[in-house]
């Protein structure tokens, strides 16, 4: 029995992080920012009051479903998709091959501007993910857990494993 | 600083099968669900909701001090219209539960297609037989199904938690199992 060997690790980045973390300070109107994996991982994010894991699937789902929808019109990337409700707006961001920059704003915000930095942001943001992923695979974890996974009184489900 | 190890599942199968019931029983989060009411007669007298982009659950698995295991669970629609959702989520998984109504017979080719359609012999997969019928027998509905002899398939009532638990603990079973060199996946970064 080998393990639970070379799956996908956690680790932040902390330059995609303050990256992140920079623009939502500066600018004007924006409530949330998520950066997500086209598989549907959180990356960095400034969320505070809702799960960045479960925003970033349904972002990962959103960029999956606007491309297959945008085919109707030819072949090409999906590069921003714009949600706009009375509660504020949602914009999502094609970051290279592999992720979805999703940002939340309030009714304020002016769309015109917001697309502006953001594609600022993008340019910068682009190739650190690159160096990440470079640098992730050179961190796969080789970690042999299955014999190591232990039982949790609460959630016992029986045989060898414990969830 | 623990270690975190991210598997996604996709739990996929036709429509009506048990699919949401499965992830919204396991999650830890509370669960981001797209149902909507049904309208079509044909569906409206099944069920009253039905899932039309996706289900998104996550638990989490105790493993050492060092280590931490997150399962995140992907659920699609159900129906034919809606198989482009399946191709969508199937990005970056790791295995696949196949969800199939005991009662409806009439589905069970639907899930065969499903997997037929999904053409990756590396990423394990599992075949769950929701509500199986009083004395049903599991090799009929392999067979009803056309699925190899060894496939793995078993039932479980996933209303019910412990069965709902067995079943990733089966899947889990088969990844531990499964050669290391086969599981080479994509690594992702997550925070």
């Amino acid at each position: 029995m080998s393990g639970f060997s070379n799956f996908r690790t956690v680790a932040t980045n902390p330059a995609v992080q303050d990256l992140i973390e920079g623009m939502s300070l500066r600018m004007k109107h924006v409530s949330g920012v998520v950066l997500a994996t086209r598989d549907g991982f959180a990356v960095a994010d400034t969320l505070t009051a809702s799960d960045p894991h479960s925003a970033a699937a349904l972002f990962a789902a959103l960029a999956g479903l606007t491309e297959r929808i945008a085919m109707n019109i030819g072949p090409a990337p999906v590069d921003e998709v714009t949600i706009r409700t009375a509660a504020g707006t949602i914009a999502a961001y094609r970051v290279g091959q592999t992720h979805t920059l999703a940002v939340m704003a309030y009714p304020e915000v002016t769309l015109g501007l917001l697309h502006f930095h953001i594609r600022d942001l993008l340019k910068e943001l682009a190739p650190l993910l690159e160096t990440r992923k470079a640098s992730a695979t050179d961190e796969i974890l080789s970690a042999e857990l299955g014999s190591r996974i232990f039982p949790s009184p609460s959630r016992s489900v029986g045989g060898s494993l414990h969830v | 600083m623990p270690t975190y190890v991210t598997i996604k599942i996709l739990v996929a199968g036709p429509f009506s099968a048990g699919k949401t019931t499965l992830i919204s029983s396991l999650s830890e989060v509370p669960v981001v669900l797209t149902e909507v009411a049904t309208q079509h007669t044909s569906e409206a007298t099944v069920k009253s909701h039905t899932t039309v982009a996706m289900d998104f659950g996550s638990l989490t698995l105790h493993a050492d001090d060092d280590t931490v295991v997150r399962l995140v669970l992907f659920g699609t629609p159900g129906q034919e219209r809606f198989r482009f959702m399946l191709d969508v989520l199937d990005e970056g998984v790791d295995a696949t539960i196949i969800v199939v109504d005991g009662t409806s017979s009439e589905r069970w080719l639907e899930a065969s297609e499903m997997i037929a359609g999904l053409r990756r012999p590396h990423i394990p997969l599992i075949v769950v037989v929701n509500r199986r019928r009083w004395g049903q027998s599991i090799d009929d509905v392999r067979v009803s199904m056309g699925l190899l002899p060894e496939q793995q398939i078993f039932a479980a009532n996933l209303v019910d938690l412990d069965e709902a638990r067995e079943t990733i603990a089966t899947v889990l079973d088969v990844l531990l199992e499964m050669d290391e060199t086969a599981l080479l996946l994509e690594p992702s970064v997550c925070s």
